[in-house]
């Protein structure tokens, strides 16, 4: 199945639907290759992963879904893992494909693919790296654009960095308050949070605050 | 000491032909089943996706 089955293109893009896991307790599979100009060392049975992967999911999964008297044997499960469906023997992809779209029907409500979840997941690192480096621009613009993602489990991927940011932004409009004598000061800080920060919430608020300053005299 | 040192040499040895071993696969596939790091992993993937698990076993032959 490994050389079979997991490498044919309509197995492969079925399975972007689902998270795959496979158990293996053997190790010593293991090559260097490329993939995407990066030198890996993965299992050349399971594309991506080290052995030490398909191993450790073997004894995660130890006892887990009751007597396996036959490998290979595969298990198709619901989100909180959960046995819909067990398969025994090897099979080629076009065996496997139909109970798992049976399968994945039985799954209720949006569910997200691998490529869109990877991507979603990709930005909101990207935007905590950002804003570890005080690039408040940059943590904004990839935390909205997951904000703005079509569905509802990706939206909320970016709520608790949404969160942090507005609480930033209101901190330096709090620093820029606190520079009484220094209004030239103010009024920078100001217009930093309101341009770095939009479409923020504390963008408005720091633009609403520059607005109200009295102007300068200079 | 000369036990430590010979245990040390052992070890080196075996290592560098553990490294040896691994073979470097030229036209590696480009593309295939992306697969969980864990089944706890998947697990937690799963449900932050409401994504089904297709969960397989195998041994070596």
């Amino acid at each position: 199945m490994e050389s079979s089955t997991y490498t044919d293109k309509k197995f492969i893009a079925a399975s972007r639907g689902w998270v795959n896991v496979a158990a293996h307790e053997d190790v010593g599979h293991e090559v260097d290759a490329v993939i995407s100009s990066k030198k890996v060392t993965v299992c050349e049975h399971y594309w991506n992963v080290p052995c030490k992967s398909h191993q450790s999911s073997y004894h995660q999964t130890r006892g887990k879904f009751g007597e396996i008297k036959t490998v290979p044997v595969t298990i198709l499960c619901a989100p909180n893992g959960k046995e819909l469906d067990r398969i025994q023997g090897g099979k080629g992809a076009s065996e496997l494909l139909k109970p798992m779209e049976k399968a994945f029907e039985q799954v209720p409500g949006e569910k997200i693919g691998a490529v869109e979840w990877t991507q979603a997941v990709k930005l909101v690192a990207e935007g905590d790296a950002a804003f570890e480096k005080g690039e408040w621009k940059k943590s904004v613009d990839a935390f909205v654009r997951v904000s703005k993602l079509p569905k509802k489990a990706l939206k909320d991927l970016s709520s608790a960095g949404i969160e942090k940011l507005e609480a930033k932004g209101r901190e330096l409009i709090e620093d820029a308050n606190q520079k009484l004598g220094e209004p030239e000061e103010k009024r920078k800080l100001l217009a930093k949070v309101a341009s770095e920060f939009k479409p923020l919430s504390c963008s408005k608020e720091a633009a609403t605050a520059l607005k109200d300053m009295p102007p300068d005299r200079k | 000491m000369r036990n430590a040192a010979a245990v040390a040499a052992i070890l080196l040895a075996v290592g560098a032909l553990g490294a040896q071993e691994r073979k470097f696969k030229k036209n590696y596939a480009q593309d295939g089943v992306w697969w969980a790091s864990s089944w706890e992993e998947a697990l937690k993937e799963a449900q932050a996706r409401n994504a089904p698990i297709h969960f397989t076993q195998h041994r070596d032959n």
